[in-house]
């Protein structure tokens, strides 16, 4: 008696997989990228957008859409378990402004391309991927993948075009300053500063 | 033998690489644990001189390479370079079609025939790609470092070249590989090799007019350039020698994902 209770409760553990770690289903996940899509769009092309406002709109689409405490973790890498709190979110406020300032300018050059969302696959680790690709206009196409996990929410925890992983390259990155900086996260920081030109 | 600007340069280039292995040597490795352990995902064993000869690269590029394919981008009508582009691309695909062969890809060696019998002929000298305007045999390259790969040969330690930039033992080898293979080479006499020359001038200025906004992007938005590159490089290396098939990305059913073997699963690269 006892073990079939326990066999079904495995059985509705199973089943939801909701219970069983938050598995965000497929089409949910690229209701998500196609509305981020339709949003980036219409919020992020026009021409008549000063850069400032494009800028604070873009933010606001990488902070609503993106995991940036998990991408910031991830391309912290070995280093985030020795960079202290105030490191960590110094980090993570800085490594936002570069993603803003390299590009968000992107969209001002819009020139009416989309990308379609052309399927979606359901990883071991319980996140999405999410395949799009965007035709340019000569004639190329472009592969870009969208990793999603649900993170209190769906969020993008990462974005692939054409097999190059864009917190990969940053962890690459990030991890080269850092190791070039003698080990240390200030030294990452300081770069970061200097970058953006900010604090 | 198909020129190269590998060719053009390759005494000053021994000279220099000779030199940079003295002065620099390489890079030792680090006793800390964590630090050992980028040393090892990094497998850039000659970082300093890796990263000596990229100067150079880029100090090459921007006073001479990234101005001609500026020249190139803003003076020729957009037709004209996609031709261009197609004719540089039609008539690589001996050497396409030879790796797809050797890799055993059979419906692969057949696009690249197909293509080249269509485009060679319809597409007047290549210039037009009727084949995937019209029928829509999609162009995919290839070459020999990913042939190499396929057979199980690793990639070796990252190494930046003089001029050609980032690569590795495998790939270099596999550049020098395909040179050898293209019989456009093997048909001219030697008094019109000129042409094969020119031919990879511009083939070097068209890859290089493609990726003018590509490469500015990538420089603004990394703070350690090489590091970049190198896992750029490595990623996209890898991605290109899966041989991703566009098809199985359409396919969506989700059962797919788990039952179908041949359904491939983008896989997301790790490895730096």
């Amino acid at each position: 008696m006892q073990r079939r209770s326990f066999l079904a409760a495995a059985a509705a553990l199973l089943s939801f997989p909701s219970l069983a770690g938050a598995a965000p289903s497929t089409a949910d996940a690229q209701k998500f990228i196609d509305s981020l899509g339709e949003a980036a769009i219409s919020s992020l092309t026009g021409t008549d957008l000063s850069e400032d406002e494009r800028e604070t709109r873009f933010r606001g689409l990488l902070e609503s859409h993106f995991d940036l405490p998990g991408i910031s973790k991830f391309v912290l890498a070995r280093y985030w378990r020795v960079a202290t709190d105030t490191e960590r979110a110094d980090f993570r406020r800085l490594f936002e402004t570069l993603l803003v300032q390299a590009y968000a300018k992107k969209f001002a050059e819009y020139a009416g391309e989309r990308f379609k969302v052309s399927g979606a696959l359901a990883n071991d680790d319980g996140s999405i991927t999410v395949n799009s690709l965007i035709d340019r206009p000569n004639g190329d196409q472009i592969r870009l993948d969208w990793r999603i996990e649900d993170v209190s929410g769906l969020k993008i925890s990462d974005l692939i075009v054409e097999g190059v992983s864009l917190r990969t390259t940053y962890r690459s990155d990030v991890g080269s300053v850092i190791q070039n900086g003698g080990g240390k996260v200030a030294s990452l920081l300081d770069a970061l500063r200097q970058k953006t030109g900010t604090q | 033998m198909r020129a190269s600007y590998f060719n053009l340069l390759r005494v000053p280039a021994a000279a220099l690489l000779t030199a940079a292995v003295l002065l620099a040597g390489c890079a030792t490795p680090p006793k800390d644990p964590d630090e050992l352990a980028i040393y090892k995902e990094n497998n850039d064993p000659l970082e300093p001189m890796n990263r000596y000869i990229f100067e150079v690269n880029n100090g090459l590029d921007e006073l001479l390479i990234k101005p001609l394919a500026s020249w190139y981008n803003l003076m020729l009508p957009d037709r004209v370079e996609q031709g261009v582009h197609n004719v540089l691309t039609n008539l690589n695909s001996p050497v396409i079609f030879a790796n797809d062969a050797m890799q055993g890809n059979g419906p692969r060696a057949k696009i690249t025939a197909e293509r080249f019998a269509i485009n060679s002929t319809l597409g007047v000298a290549g210039i037009f790609d009727v084949a995937a305007n019209w029928w829509g045999i999609k162009h995919h390259d290839e070459d020999f470092g990913q042939t190499m790969a396929v057979w199980g040969v690793g990639e070796g330690p990252y190494l930046v070249l003089p001029v050609i930039g980032p690569s590795n033992p495998r790939d270099a080898v596999g550049y020098g590989v395909d040179s050898v293979m293209d019989p456009w080479g093997w048909v001219l006499p030697s008094h019109l090799q000129w042409i094969n020359y020119t031919r990879t001038g511009i083939q070097g200025i068209d890859l290089r007019s493609r990726n003018l906004e590509t490469l500015d992007q990538i420089k603004k938005g990394s703070l350690d350039f090489y590091a970049t590159m190198r896992s750029l490089y490595r990623q996209h290396r890898n991605d290109e020698i899966k041989n991703y098939d566009e098809k199985s990305n359409n396919v969506f059913t989700p059962s797919a994902s788990v039952d179908d073997p041949s359904v491939k699963k983008p896989q997301l690269s790790q490895t730096n």
